[in-house]
């Protein structure tokens, strides 16, 4: 990971806070970086809801890289953010344009070859899994959460959530799973 | 799922996950992609764990954001309740300050009524009495003007205003006392006694005599002196030793004023000097009204014959064989 000195006081602080899981890191970050990101989405045709809402999901986007552990330290962490906020913005804009239906733009995964039908279907069965995971307790919801979404590993889950050790929660986590396809199928009227 | 399935590589949780989740080596990955061309059901497999992973991603995004609006939100109102309490503070400090600047200007003009403050604050039932700055003005053997006792009045009354320049006949009176110092147990009398007859012919001011004694908290007489005092004045005149006085000076707020003659052993024993030419006063708050005790061995009577107002602030006290004329600066009322 490349690592230029001259910001890297400023920022190596929040990454650390960042890669350890601690939010309030995401808050700091909203506020310095809200007046810039504020005038881009003013000055290409959005609101200051807008922005915030941008903002957010290029926080995020942050948050998993950081989590995931592939993100690549190149830059200032404020120009990464506004990058990211930047080209979140843009497709939005896009997508409304061509007047779609709204979608988590920073985070679609729909296929790039499907037709629209299929699209929705996709995106019909992706919310039938949030519904799921609502209706799923604990410890299952952490476990999944930490899995799938920011990939730590079972030995760091373990560590975090207070198992025995990793192939406790491997074993756990193959439990959630299935009970979370259950509860997809019940959502989706077990059409799937 | 059948048998057949079983043996692709799909079937193996693991491997599908990490595919998914981009877990695996390029090489690897070329492959597994080759034979999901060929398997539909493989395809639809994989295309079923992408739609849970990232039904769970976007959940956790979702999460996130909603834990990321409340903490702003919090975020914003501790600030606004840092600027709420800052602005609290800073309008406590803004009136104490304002309090403090009025009290500062007040404190000046009390120190120009010190007395008055001392009295108003400081008495308490206990020890109402406490020595003031009075100032005898004028003291008259009124053996040797009595006809002039009661015509003199009139005209202090009208210079009053002279009253106040009490440094120019102070000064003049204690220069004469220096010359007439070999009269040393009656000064006073005895210079009254000389100046009087050229009192109402002659310059006034040049007759008049200022003594101010000390602001002291004295103690109240004791009990033993008071009933000597009493004794002594039963036996001289037959009536109470303080004669009332009652005469109400013309402004209504104004209290009564009494007075009578102190006895010298009441005096604290730094004021007793001996000196004639001083005499010391106390003011007393009673339910009758203002009560003032007179300490001059000049006095011979232990009560007041008369008291006239002749001004807000003065009066004059006569006595069998004494008229004394006594201002207290403010007036009667202001201290009482």
């Amino acid at each position: 990971m490349q690592t230029p000195l001259f910001f890297l006081n400023n920022d190596s602080k929040l990454l650390d806070a960042l890669r350890n899981g601690d939010e309030h890191a995401l808050a700091e970050l909203f506020q310095k970086n809200r007046r810039p990101i504020t005038a881009l989405i003013q000055r290409n045709q959005g609101t200051e809801d807008d922005a915030e809402d941008i903002l957010q999901e290029a926080l995020i986007v942050l948050w998993e890289k950081i989590r995931s552990g592939s993100f690549e330290y190149q830059s200032k962490l404020s120009t990464y953010i506004y990058a990211t906020a930047k080209n979140i913005w843009f497709r939005q804009l896009a997508r409304r344009r061509r007047e779609l239906p709204a979608t988590n733009e920073a985070f679609e995964v729909a296929s790039e070859d499907t037709t629209p039908q299929e699209e929705l279907e996709e995106n019909e069965r992706v919310t039938a899994v949030q519904y799921a995971m609502e209706q799923i307790g604990n410890p299952c919801r952490d476990i999944l959460l930490l899995y799938y979404w920011e990939e730590q590993s079972m030995e760091e889950i373990a560590l975090k959530l207070g198992f025995a050790n990793a192939d406790t929660v491997k074993s756990k986590k193959y439990q959630c799973k299935k009970a979370l396809e259950k509860l997809v199928k019940k959502a989706l009227g077990g059409t799937q | 799922m059948n048998n057949t399935f079983s043996q692709h590589w799909v079937s193996d949780e693991e491997k599908l996950e990490a595919f998914v989740l981009h877990k695996i080596d390029k090489e690897e990955i070329s492959n597994l992609t080759a034979h999901l061309e060929k398997c539909d059901e493989c395809r639809k497999r994989v295309q079923e764990e992408r739609e849970l992973q990232a039904g769970i991603q976007k959940f956790g995004r979702m999460e996130m954001k909603r834990r990321l609006k409340l903490q702003l939100r919090r975020d914003r109102s501790r600030h606004l309740e840092w600027t709420h309490v800052a602005s609290i503070a800073a309008a406590v400090v803004v009136v104490f300050s304002a309090v403090l600047t009025v009290r500062w200007f007040f404190d000046i003009e009390k120190e120009k009524t010190q007395v008055r403050e001392i009295i108003l604050q400081e008495s308490k039932p206990a020890e109402r009495a406490m020595w003031i700055i009075g100032k005898v003005i004028e003291i008259k053997d009124k053996s040797s003007s009595l006809a002039h006792s009661r015509t003199s009045t009139p005209s202090i009354a009208k210079n009053e205003p002279e009253f106040r320049d009490n440094t120019r006949f102070e000064t003049e009176a204690r220069q004469k006392l220096t010359v007439e110092s070999n009269a040393k147990s009656d000064n006073v009398e005895t210079f009254a006694a000389q100046e009087s007859p050229t009192l109402v012919a002659e310059d006034k001011v040049k007759s008049r005599i200022g003594f101010d004694s000390n602001i002291k908290h004295g103690s109240a007489p004791t009990t033993e002196s008071k009933t000597e005092l009493h004794k002594h004045a039963f036996a001289e005149t037959g009536r109470g030793p303080i004669m009332i006085a009652k005469k109400a000076l013309k402004d209504k707020k104004a209290p009564a004023v009494l007075v009578r003659r102190g006895d010298l052993k009441d005096l604290p024993v730094s004021m007793r000097n001996g000196d004639a030419s001083v005499i010391h006063t106390r003011l007393e708050r009673t339910p009758q009204g203002v009560l003032l005790t007179f300490y001059s061995s000049a006095i011979t009577d232990s009560v007041a014959t008369d008291i006239e107002t002749i001004a807000p602030d003065s009066i004059i006290v006569t006595f069998r064989n004494r008229q004394i004329a006594y201002h207290i600066p403010g007036g009667w009322a202001g201290k009482m």
